[in-house]
């Protein structure tokens, strides 16, 4: 099929678009667009003109969906057209001009009945398939099954799919594996079947235990009534034996409460009441005596007791002297102390008055006394006349001082310099330094440079093969890099082809030599015989034959010739026989010789021609060489190798930055020494209009700058100082003003304060000029004279009550005295007082003593009436024992005592044993009986046994129980459970498995199988032709280097694609450059291409941007080889490469050439 | 009066064809049959009913734990301590199992004799139950025409395992015609060993009440038991009641609008949720079934693993617990395939050349050969699946080579389109 035009009527970018390609015999076209023209959508409309827009097109910007249209009329083998629009849509996309649907089967005769993705695959070409499908070659190692079915269909990755098949495959299922999940679902199954087995419980099983469990329960029953009846009989004796002694005391009880008889019964505390009367009894004399001692003794002391009962009539007045006694010795003393200081107070008194101006007596005193408010007013007047004088004397000295700071301050002003202006100075000063520090960058840039132009020498003085200025170096016009990459190439191929050369070459000496080696090995074995040899040997023995014919024949008369005539015939026959044989023995071994010669004739043809392809290459290397010589003629440089003189290049380009660099800090170091020349001259005027005479020219600008600084500091310090003093001038002249205006106020108020005074003072007696601390003196004496003339009143008044007092205590005492003790003695009050103190205090002693022995006549009484009662009650007691004993006298009270003690004694005892003998439930009368014939120790024997016999019952039992637990659980476990049909759904799940993997296996396994088997059929029925045509299309892209592609079988026996070189070396796919085996890939394609359309029908071949790496011979190559199949198909070319479209016009000739160039 | 009748318990017979996979719900699983008579013994309590009847096939022949017995006699006894009467006949399964000898029913249950048909009288509830059980596994006779007279006043219950005239999937035992049945004048016919629920005659009634749970893809729908209530000697009503525990389903989904795989998925989610709805709240186990002429047909045949593993993720969101037990890829690509295979190119020679391999022996042989070591590996019990394939067979090798066929077109297109 051809495409005689395209029509985009609406898609993508375009409306009413066509591109046509309907000239007659133009069947290669290179459509030529910039990136954005619109390649990429033509590209995408042809195909889907043919098989319909892409359900998710990215084509329907410009237009709606809907409305996409693409047209195109289509001419197939056969020479018939069909005007086709394709529209978007799901069904009826294919429309004739007028919009009619057509049938999509009335393309088939047109694309050959291909899809869409197949024609994409095998018919469209691009920089990225051409790329890919040559790594897939090498991936495959140039299989020759995978190379040739991938580049016919221009599928990639078919390697890939085959090897994914098989690991997948083979990741389901191994055959020996353990770990694929096949195989572990069939290890699962296999031991889920195991556990159904085990789990499962038999019929059987199940009624053997229940079998055994009904029997286990039988004989269970069985042990536990033996062990209940022994158990019982054990009992019975051991009760026996728990009774057997209180049944014996209870008899004996019995037998002594017989013995005793008739025994009257005494109360049980009889004995202790009778002991208790009798020492009553005994007490009670001892007791009535002596009372009745002490009576006879208290009424004795009660006489002679004498008591003075007037005295104590005023016990209460008597006993209140004591308390007026003390206060009496007291005062006496106090009274003797106040005479004294009286004495001493009157003294004093008398010195004060003396120091008075007018009244002498203390009685006049009180005309003197001077009332508070007056003696206040005059302290106060005292106090505010200090003040004043202070305040004066304070404002004439602050006066004084102010006057003299005046004084000093002018005399300074007087010393001071005149005043000057710096501003302009200062404005020179500050601009410059902005500028920074110029000098120091200024010989930094220096430093550079001289570094730079150093580098540039010494890198010139390295640059060998020349020999010239840094500048000259930097101007010299060298050959491009590419130019330099290719004779590096160039250089690299030769010299790689002459590395093989060489090797073929040892490889053929060694061979030689070795096979001369061999060949005289062989020959060394002894020489061989020729046919020459054997020959002869026949022929002298057929000479001597045919003499003894002749003369056993003939008679012949030449017997006698020779004698030895048989011998010699014998030995000629030996001879003759014994070379043939060995001739035959070695023949072996001649052949090896000869083959070994042929060989080594062959060797030395393949050694010559290895000759002449050696020379033929030096020749190619010596051209090489020249031009290599001719590229760098203009530079008058003679060049090394390309790689040393890239190298060269690159150091040159060096020295030629580094001369750029060199001008520039050049210029930069002009400009700043100008600068620092203009700041200089600014600064050196504004410094002589200040004065500055003297400077020296020499300076640089930063110590000029020091210099113009240090001028400026020295004015502003001038200016200061004189500021100050003027303030120090003007604030003294205010302060003395002030401190004048002040004393004369003080003045005025201390006039007005004397007139106040005068008056004040008249009261004290003191002259009007009296000072104020006369008048202080005065006031203090009048206050010490008053407060003492006050204490003496008192100490007389205290003195007039003590004598009083103690004339009232005298008075008293007489009083007492006369009325109860007539008799006391003369004496001081104080003493008579003491006395009669004594005298009440022995008066009260007296009194009590009395009062003691009556009461105590009066308890003795009470007691001899208790004693009485006493003893008649303890002879009640002992009467009526004696009555209840029967007895006597109280004599036999113990005797009868100890027998009723005994009888209730035995009959406390037999309740106990009764009661006892109750609690084991069995009656008395029983146990007697059963324990009639008794005997202990035997009893004791019989229980031990019984004892013994039960244990072994006991164990018996346990260990029956035991058994049928464990029959019972056994049984029980048996429930009914799922467990085995848990195990069966896993083996059913692990089944399930088994049969979803081996599907999947299955699958995969077949698919790989026919897949590789198509792959494998395919280059066999297609290898010949497309191997033929591919090797003429690889030649002519490889410029003649490689003459034909053929097939070998590789170490893994696997027949692989090899390529042979024009110098007879065979390389495989991985030994071929990157660009090489993407040619190969191209020649196998183009050439699969062909070989498809010579049966089938034609379609056109879309080429897009595959010569991207192609270089121009390779690309003008690929451009003759597209042109030659563009005799009978149609090709088109996509390209945004200007450079591309040039070539294809210098390698196509015109007549089948179309440039389309596309404008969206 | 009501009674129950049920069939084809096939007690402790596993659930087949359910490979397990992460996220299966596989405790919901467990012990399906147990747990549907139980749900069986439930409601005859719950319903009060006095008679249960058991139409055959109680356990799975060959099974042979003898738990699986002792499981059914105590459910059984929930039955009989409360007064309900169980009957039972012994069909095809039962008569094979080795449980059935020895296993002693409660008080209260009957089984029917083997050798001869019997009639047993409840009067208590005035019901004649005529039967007979399987004594061998293949009984070829027909059982019914030695099957007692009615009894007069008494509700006549005939109680037969059989697969009538023949029922597809189902062993043709104890053969007999729905006239016979008919003309034997008794009031109710009892059958089991078919699986699937029908109602052959009305009058008199002739019922099959299906198995109590389905057990593979092929026995889907509700499953369970049939409630007779019974008035003035004569049936009142019939009530179909569902006591399986895991749904069978197959979900068939038709992708030909499916313009990607994940449209698949989500097609798929919603069919599984409409599955879900009618399982009710049980475990619903389906097959997945993806057909039609579908865009998505290549991306999904090119990576079925994947697509499967994503509808069983996608089954996770669905209502019910859900079993995927397979996805069976059964669809056509969008693109006529003969077109291609009809057209020129290596690509076309290659899938022609495996469509004409199932007549060319020798690479028959090939495909046969590559999957023997498979074939003796794989354990008997695999034989019987349903999905079975004869490895070593050459119907198993060309039916593989039309899934190959199919599965390696989109694989040789995805190529082009992702290098």
């Amino acid at each position: 099929m051809r495409l005689q035009e395209l029509k985009l009527v609406r898609f993508g970018p375009f409306t009413d678009g066509e591109l046509l390609f309907s000239e007659p015999g133009k069947r290669i076209h290179v459509i030529y667009g910039d990136n954005e023209a619109g390649k990429s959508t033509v590209l995408r409309s042809i195909s889907a003109l043919l098989f319909g827009i892409d359900e998710r097109t990215q084509d329907a910007h410009l237009h709606a969906t809907n409305d996409l249209r693409i047209g195109g009329t289509l001419e197939n083998d056969a020479g018939d057209t069909l005007r086709v629009v394709r529209r978007k849509g799901r069904k009826d996309t294919l429309l004739d001009l007028d919009g009619g649907a057509l049938p999509e089967s009335l393309l088939h005769a047109y694309t050959g009945g291909i899809t869409k993705d197949v024609f994409e695959a095998m018919f469209g070409l691009d920089h990225e398939r051409l790329v890919a499908g040559g790594r897939d070659l090498l991936e495959g190692h140039g299989e020759v099954g995978q190379a040739l079915f991938g580049a016919a269909a221009g599928l990639r990755g078919l390697h890939d799919l085959v090897a994914r098949f098989q690991s997948e495959a083979g990741d389901l299922f191994k055959n020996a594996g353990s770990k694929p999940r096949l195989n572990q679902a069939l290890r699962h199954h296999q031991e889920a079947r195991k556990s159904v087995r085990k789990l499962a419980l038999k019929p059987s099983a199940w009624a053997t235990a229940k079998r055994g469990l009904e029997e286990g329960r039988a004989e269970l029953v069985q042990i536990q009534q033996t062990y209940r009846e022994a158990r019982a009989h054990l009992e019975q004796r051991q009760l026996l034996k728990a009774v057997l002694p209180d049944v014996r005391e209870h008899e004996a009880i019995q037998a002594r409460r017989a013995e005793l008889g008739e025994v009257p019964l005494l109360p049980e505390d009889a004995r202790d009441h009778r002991r208790n009367a009798e020492r009553i009894l005994k007490e009670n004399l001892t007791r009535r005596e002596k009372l009745s001692d002490e009576e006879q003794r208290l009424h004795a002391e009660h006489v002679a007791l004498d008591v003075p009962d007037p005295l104590l009539a005023l016990e209460a007045r008597i006993a209140e002297l004591a308390g007026a006694r003390a206060i009496h010795l007291k005062a006496a003393t106090d009274r003797s102390g106040l005479a004294s200081k009286l004495n001493a107070g009157v003294i004093a008194l008398d010195e004060l008055l003396r120091r008075l101006p007018l009244p002498k007596s203390p009685e006049e005193i009180e005309a003197l006394r001077i009332d508070t408010a007056s003696q206040a007013r005059i302290r106060d007047l005292i106090r505010e006349g200090d003040q004043l004088e202070a305040k004066a004397a304070a404002s004439r000295d602050s006066a004084r001082e102010a006057t003299a700071r005046a004084k000093k301050a002018e005399e300074d002003l007087r010393d001071l310099p005149p005043t000057l202006d710096g501003t302009a100075l200062a404005s020179a000063v500050k601009t410059a330094r902005r500028a920074g520090d110029l000098e120091a960058n200024h010989r930094g840039v220096s430093a550079e440079l001289s570094a730079k132009r150093q580098t540039a020498e010494l890198r010139t003085a390295t640059l060998t093969l020349w020999g010239g200025t840094p500048e000259a170096a930097a101007s010299l016009p060298l050959p491009l890099d590419a130019t330099i990459e290719r004779f590096e190439q160039d250089f690299g191929d030769a010299a790689e082809t002459a590395r093989l050369l060489a090797s073929r070459r040892h490889k053929l000496d060694d061979e030689l030599a070795e096979l001369r080696e061999e060949i005289v090995a062989l020959e060394s074995g002894g020489s061989i015989p020729t046919a020459r040899d054997l020959n002869e040997k026949r022929e002298r023995r057929d000479g001597l034959w045919a003499t003894i014919r002749g003369v056993w024949l003939d008679g012949a008369a030449q017997a006698q010739s020779s004698p030895t005539l048989a011998g010699d015939y014998q030995d000629a026959v030996r001879s003759a026989d014994t070379l043939g044989d060995q001739m035959f023995a070695e023949h072996k071994r001649v052949a090896q010789i000869e083959e070994h010669r042929a060989r080594e004739n062959r060797i030395q043809r393949n050694l010559q021609g290895l000759e002449q392809e050696t020379s033929a290459l030096n020749q190619r290397k010596d051209q090489l060489a020249d031009a290599w010589r001719q590229a760098w003629e203009p530079t008058g440089v003679a060049p090394s190798f390309p790689r040393e003189m890239r190298a060269w290049k690159a150091q040159q380009q060096n020295v030629a930055t580094l001369v750029g660099e060199s001008a520039a800090l050049e210029d930069q170091l002009d400009t700043l020494g100008a600068t620092i020349e203009t700041h200089r001259q600014a600064c050196s005027q504004s410094l002589v209009t200040l004065g500055e005479n003297e400077l020296d020219p020499s300076l640089g600008l930063a110590a000029l700058l020091d210099v113009a600084e240090a001028r400026l500091a020295v004015i502003e310090a001038n200016r200061e100082r004189r500021d100050h003093l003027s303030e120090v001038l003007t604030t003294a002249a205010e302060t003395r003003t002030q401190r004048n205006g002040e004393l004369a106020q003080t003045e005025e108020s201390i006039e007005d304060w004397r007139t106040r005074w005068e008056q004040s003072i008249a009261p004290l007696h003191l002259p009007a000029t009296a000072r104020p601390s006369e008048a202080e003196a005065m006031l203090e004496l009048l206050d010490q004279s008053f407060t003492k003339h006050a204490e003496l009143n008192a100490h007389r008044e205290r003195i007039r009550h003590i004598d009083a007092d103690n004339q009232a205590f005298a008075e008293e005492i007489e009083a007492l005295a006369g009325e109860a003790c007539p008799d006391l003695l003369p004496g001081t009050p104080d003493i008579r007082a003491a006395d009669l103190l004594a005298r009440l205090e022995g008066g009260r002693s007296g009194r009590t003593r009395r009062e003691e022995i009556l009461a105590r006549l009066d308890a003795i009484t009470a007691e001899q009436g208790d004693a009485e009662r006493e003893r008649a009650a303890a002879e009640t007691t002992l009467a009526s024992y004696v009555e209840i004993a029967g007895v006597e006298s109280p004599d036999l009270l113990e005797a009868a005592e100890s027998r009723s003690q005994e009888v209730r004694s035995l009959e406390s005892r037999r309740v106990h044993v009764e009661e006892r003998l109750r609690r084991s439930g069995r009656r008395l009368e029983d146990l007697v009986e059963a324990t009639r014939e008794i005997e202990e120790d035997p009893l004791n024997r019989e229980i031990e046994e019984l004892n013994k016999a039960l244990t072994v019952t006991e164990d018996l039992r346990d260990q029956k129980n035991q058994q049928f637990a464990n029959l019972q659980s056994d049984f029980e476990a048996m429930d009914g459970g799922a467990t085995a049909a848990a195990a069966n759904e896993t083996a059913e799940e692990a089944l399930a498995e088994i049969a979803h993997l081996t599907s999947e296996y299955a699958l995969k396994q077949v698919a790989a199988v026919m897949l590789n088997r198509e792959i494998q059929r395919f280059a066999q029925s297609n290898q010949g032709p497309i191997l033929s045509r591919a090797s003429q299309l690889f030649q002519r892209l490889t410029l003649g280097r490689y003459t034909s592609i053929s097939s070998t079988f590789s170490a893994r026996d696997e027949m692989i694609l090899v390529c042979n070189r024009v110098d007879k070396v065979a390389a495989e796919v991985q030994q071929l450059s990157d660009g090489t085996r993407d040619q190969l890939y191209l020649s196998l394609r183009l050439a699969a291409l062909e070989h498809h359309m010579q049966a089938n029908e034609s379609m056109p071949l879309i080429v897009d941007d595959v010569l991207l790496t192609f270089d121009d011979p390779r690309s003008r190559a690929t451009f003759e080889t597209l042109g030659a199949m563009a005799n009978t198909r149609q090709v088109l070319f996509f390209t945004h490469h200007r450079r591309l479209v040039e070539l294809a016009e210098e390698a196509i000739p015109k007549e089948f050439l179309e440039v389309h160039e596309l404008r969206a | 009066m009501k009674f129950m009748h049920a069939a084809d318990i096939h007690l402790d017979s596993p659930l087949r064809g359910l490979a397990r996979y992460e996220a299966a719900p596989t405790d919901e699983l467990r012990a399906a049959t147990r747990r549907a008579f139980q749900n069986l013994v439930d409601t005859c309590l719950d319903q009060s009913v006095e008679l249960l009847v058991l139409a055959g096939d109680i356990y799975d022949g060959e099974w042979k734990d003898y738990n699986t017995g002792l499981f059914f006699v105590g459910q059984l006894r929930r039955l009989t301590n409360e007064g309900v009467h169980v009957a039972l006949i012994k069909g095809n399964h039962d008569a094979a199992s080795q449980i059935t000898r020895q296993l002693t029913l409660p008080e209260g249950a009957l089984a029917f004799d083997t050798r001869r048909p019997q009639t047993h009288i409840l009067e208590d509830i005035g019901v004649a139950l005529h039967g007979q059980s399987y004594g061998r596994r293949d009984v070829t006779e027909d059982l019914a025409s030695d099957y007692p007279e009615p009894i007069a006043g008494l509700f006549n219950l005939g109680v037969l395992h059989t697969a009538l005239e023949g029922r597809e999937g189902h062993d043709a035992y104890a053969p007999c015609s729905v006239a016979r049945l008919l003309e034997r004048g008794y009031d109710y016919w009892a059958l089991g060993h078919v699986h699937r629920r029908e109602i052959v005659s009305e009058d008199p009634w002739v019922v099959f009440p299906g198995n109590l749970q389905g057990r593979h893809a092929r026995e889907t729908g509700p499953k369970g038991a049939t409630l007779v209530t019974v008035e003035d000697g004569s049936v009142a009503s019939l009530q179909a009641l569902e006591l399986d525990v895991v749904r069978w389903a197959r979900c068939e989904v038709d992708v030909s609008d499916a313009r990607s795989a994940h449209d698949v998925i989500s097609q798929v989610r919603q069919a599984l949720e409409v599955e879900a709805e009618a399982a009710g709240d049980r475990l619903l186990a389906t097959r997945v079934q993806l057909r039609g002429r579908s865009a998505a047909d290549g991306e999904l045949r090119s990576q079925t693993e994947r697509w499967e593993s994503e509808i069983r993720a996608a089954a996770l969101d669905v209502s019910v617990p859900v079993w995927v037990e397979k996805v069976v890829f059964d669809t056509q690509p969008d693109l006529d395939p003969d077109v291609l295979i009809e057209g020129a190119g290596p690509i076309s020679e290659l899938l022609r050349s495996v469509r004409n391999a199932s007549a060319d022996d020798e690479t028959l042989h090939e495909v046969i050969a590559s999957l023997k070591n498979l074939a003796e590996k794989l354990p008997p019990e695999y034989r019987d699946l349903d999905d079975a394939m004869d490895l070593t067979s050459r119907d198993a090798a060309i039916a593989l080579l039309a899934e190959v066929e199919k599965m390696l077109l989109p694989h040789l297109l995805s190529l082009e389109e992702t290098g």
